[in-house]
């Protein structure tokens, strides 16, 4: 499956891409920036789903593996990104970019009390493969 | 405002069997026709001595990841052994657009090594001039032999 389960967050976070860039100083002080493509990647996508149900927590492991497995990277839903709007939302998607999200590391589960739990999820948002990605 | 450096590369391989391989490395998965020819995207990367006053026998490395269409350039090309490259430095605007700065060099293709997630194709330099010290008589091939491709001439 190549979207992220649709569940809304209780807290998001994200950073915008970057252009693959290196900078040099020079000895005057002026910088030169050398650019080695021409889309920006390496978003980053926090999310924080607090007591949710283990069904749920079960739903997003699975797709971790799943996706890791075969290292394809995935959309996200509007759920996700439920409370911006649409230009955000295209922003912090990734879309307006078109990237893609993988995670950066294996979800952290967090135990609350029985069948429930926190859920913490860490994406990075690269280039759009499409011989790959969806 | 920043300095800003762009460049884009062009990947012209020929392989001995007459196969053409057309590779940019800047305009990420996106195919790019230019002067005539499209070019599709691979993540490779130049090094060694592109230009050289003095013309010797430079050496070029280009590295690939190790992924099934370089494997399948090496294939078809007997491990890059005398394939011909045309490596066009372009450079670009702001606004990826082309300038008028390009620098085109000819190499010959000297063979390959692979690693794990490496494949380095090597290269040396198509023309070059002939060592200082080469005995000064007019180059006939009863001399030499059958010219050959790179500045390797013995005496017969």
């Amino acid at each position: 499956m190549a979207i992220f389960p649709s569940y809304a967050p209780t807290k998001r976070q994200f950073n915008l891409g970057t252009y693959p860039q290196k900078s040099y100083r020079s000895l005057a002080g002026v910088v030169v920036k050398r650019t080695f493509g021409n889309r920006p990647t390496g978003a980053t996508l926090n999310l924080d789903f607090e007591n949710i149900a283990d069904d749920k927590v079960v739903a997003i492991l699975n797709h971790y593996r799943s996706q890791t497995a075969v290292n394809q990277r995935f959309k996200v839903t509007d759920t996700t990104m439920a409370g911006l709007d649409s230009n955000l939302t295209a922003l912090a998607d990734g879309s307006a970019d078109n990237l893609r999200w993988e995670y950066s590391q294996p979800p952290a589960v967090e135990s609350i009390r029985p069948g429930v739990s926190r859920v913490q999820v860490q994406l990075l948002g690269e280039i759009r493969d499409p011989g790959s990605d969806d | 405002m920043t300095l800003d450096i762009r460049i884009c590369q062009f990947f012209q391989l020929t392989t001995t069997a007459g196969v053409n391989h057309l590779y940019q490395n800047y305009f990420a998965y996106e195919t790019i026709t230019y002067d005539g020819k499209n070019y599709s995207y691979a993540p490779f990367r130049a090094e060694g001595s592109m230009a050289s006053l003095n013309g010797e026998n430079t050496v070029l490395q280009v590295l690939f990841p190790n992924i099934d269409f370089v494997l399948q350039l090496l294939n078809q090309g007997d491990g890059n052994r005398l394939s011909t490259l045309v490596l066009t430095t372009q450079w670009l605007t702001r606004d990826n657009a082309y300038t008028r700065n390009v620098q085109t060099e000819y190499y010959i293709g000297t063979g390959a090594s692979l690693s794990d997630t490496t494949v380095e194709l090597r290269f040396r330099s198509a023309i070059d001039s002939v060592v200082s010290n080469f005995p000064g008589r007019t180059l006939t091939q009863a001399l030499v032999g059958p010219l050959p491709l790179d500045s390797q001439l013995y005496l017969q």
